[in-house]
């Protein structure tokens, strides 16, 4: 077995054997995720194009992800690329597809619902930095929807902002367009 | 790590605009700009309510421009600096925020709230105009769509008629989906050949209770004076596919009363059990936006004549601001809107005073 910092080259994989590469969070987190989804990591995919070659049992260092965004991002892709192969399956049969949808709806609403605010906000930055586009997508309309119809001091305490300005400015502000801040949901 | 008032900045431009791009309610835009002076000064550097409005309203782009001329006609003091910009973006920000919320009391959707009648239904209430209301064709293991009853003579055309969502509205689409019979032999699809549309409002109110109303679902000849039709649509043809059809009328049509009519013309498909010709509609959807005008309609004979009652209660804005938006900043479209309903209603509108 080639030690670390030696690349071995490989003969090409049979179908059959599903890759795993493990990747190591900054905070000692090991994990062995399925070569498909860590393809989803468009930072990991240029980097074993860019390299050309396959590598077997690399060890990947992902220096600003954490062990429980990581784990929660690797939750997110494997059930994101069922979710696609399923969609792909039910092509054509409008009644299949409509239940793979509702299924996914389903999947995305719980997971969405048992992020933190902080967890939320820690997935976004780990996500992008890990550039998997469709969860991103995800996560800002989850953003998005946090804020939505939210009262001012809500979204200050969701984004942890502090209130810099004067009692004069804030007045002014709300008079200005005064039929925006009503009819919010309860905080 | 301390995170305040940074989030925007950690993020970058790029996705922090993505998300409060998410917003589609004006008053979201609004009091994100409220939250700190880094978001105020984000929300309207990067012109996210300008943005808001152009996403919703996509004809006002013609008038944008219009806007920030007049915005620019700044007496006597033109600077190179920061604060005349600066100044146009406030202004921007306040006045298509305040645009948006005026205009979409309600976003642009579906404008249909009830069937009225279906001039004829093959099995009622099985296969009822209610069904039209449904996008599916299927819910469940039951088929959802309308269907006329069968006629040997395929230019038998057939009406069905629906209330909408409120007595104004601005209608610029209308969709129709024929149905197609899964269930039979060849799949047949029961389009019509054509398809034309009327709007207007009704010569007696209408008010019926469970039993008229069901007769009225299920089979009922209007007769064409039932109505006043303030607007005939051209005829589209439709084609013989089972998809949502969309058919785009040549202008937005202000629709005065809330009745709108769907005429399918000629029939193309036989039934192969009873060799007659059938008209199946799936879905019809009314694309458009509700106008909260202050007027409400009120038909005072059956001869026709109606009058607008103006009820000039404070409808979308109670802020001080509202003296600083001038007919020039309204859209030139809203404004040839309204001008078209006062010469519709001078034409047949009563005078308040005649007896």
């Amino acid at each position: 077995m080639a030690d670390d910092g030696v690349n071995t080259k490989v003969e090409a994989v049979s179908k059959a054997t599903t890759e795993t590469i493990e990747l190591r969070t900054e905070d000692g987190g090991v994990f062995d995720v399925d070569k498909p989804v860590a393809m989803e990591f468009l930072i990991l995919k240029s980097f074993y194009e860019d390299e050309g070659r396959v590598f077997d049992k690399t060890s990947i260092r992902l220096p600003n992800v954490k062990q429980l965004e990581l784990s929660k991002v690797i939750e997110y892709c494997t059930r994101a690329l069922e979710f696609g192969a399923k969609s792909a399956a039910a092509a054509g049969d409008k009644d299949a597809e409509r239940m793979v949808r509702q299924e996914r709806e389903g999947f995305e609403a719980e997971f969405v619902d048992e992020l933190s605010n902080e967890m939320l906000k820690e997935l976004i930055l780990a996500v992008n930095f890990l550039d998997i586009k469709e969860m991103l997508d995800f996560l800002i309309r989850s953003v998005a929807n946090r804020i939505r119809n939210r009262s001012v001091a809500y979204v200050r305490q969701f984004f942890d902002i502090e209130n810099d300005f004067t009692p004069q400015e804030e007045d002014q502000i709300h008079q200005e367009n005064a039929w925006a801040f009503e009819g919010v949901d309860a905080d | 790590m301390d995170n305040r008032g940074d989030f925007l900045q950690l993020l970058g431009r790029d996705m922090s605009t993505k998300i409060l791009n998410h917003l589609d309610d004006p008053s979201d835009v609004v009091r994100a700009c409220s939250v700190s002076r880094s978001w105020h000064r984000f929300v309207i550097e990067n012109g996210l309510s300008k943005q808001l409005c152009l996403k919703i309203f996509p004809e006002i782009s013609n008038v944008a421009h219009i806007i920030e001329v007049n915005n620019m006609i700044e007496p006597a003091k033109i600077s190179s600096d920061d604060s005349a910009e600066w100044e146009r973006l406030k202004r921007d920000h306040r006045v298509y925020a305040f645009l948006t919320r005026g205009l979409t009391p309600f976003m642009r959707g579906d404008c249909i709230s009830e069937p009225i009648s279906a001039s004829s239904t093959d099995n009622y209430p099985g296969e009822s105009i209610q069904n039209t209301l449904e996008p599916r064709d299927r819910v469940e293991d039951r088929a959802s769509y309308w269907s006329s009853k069968g006629e040997s003579d395929p230019s038998v055309p057939e009406t069905l008629i629906y209330k909408l969502v409120a007595n104004f509205c601005v209608v610029t689409e209308i969709h129709v989906q024929p149905f197609q019979a899964y269930f039979q032999y060849g799949f047949p699809i029961y389009s019509s050949k054509a398809v034309r549309f009327r709007m207007g409002y009704p010569r007696r109110p209408l008010r019926f209770d469970e039993d008229k109303r069901d007769a009225l679902l299920a089979a009922h000849e209007w007769m064409d004076d039932e109505f006043i039709w303030t607007y005939t649509s051209p005829e589209f043809p439709m084609a013989q596919e089972n998809c949502l059809q969309k058919f785009k009328l040549p202008e937005p049509v202000l629709c005065i009363g809330g009745i709108l009519q769907v005429k399918l013309l000629g029939r193309v498909q036989r039934q192969e059990m009873d060799g007659l010709y059938y008209i199946c509609v799936s879905h019809v959807q009314v694309v458009g936006r509700s106008l909260l005008l202050p007027f409400d309609i009120q038909v005072l004979d059956p001869s026709g004549l109606c009058a607008l009652i103006y009820q000039p209660k404070t409808v979308c804005c109670k802020s001080s601001t509202q003296s600083s938006v001038t007919e020039a900043s309204m859209p030139s479209h809203f404004r040839a809107l309204t001008e078209r309903l006062m010469q519709l209603l001078r034409s047949r509108a009563v005078v308040a005073n005649r007896v």
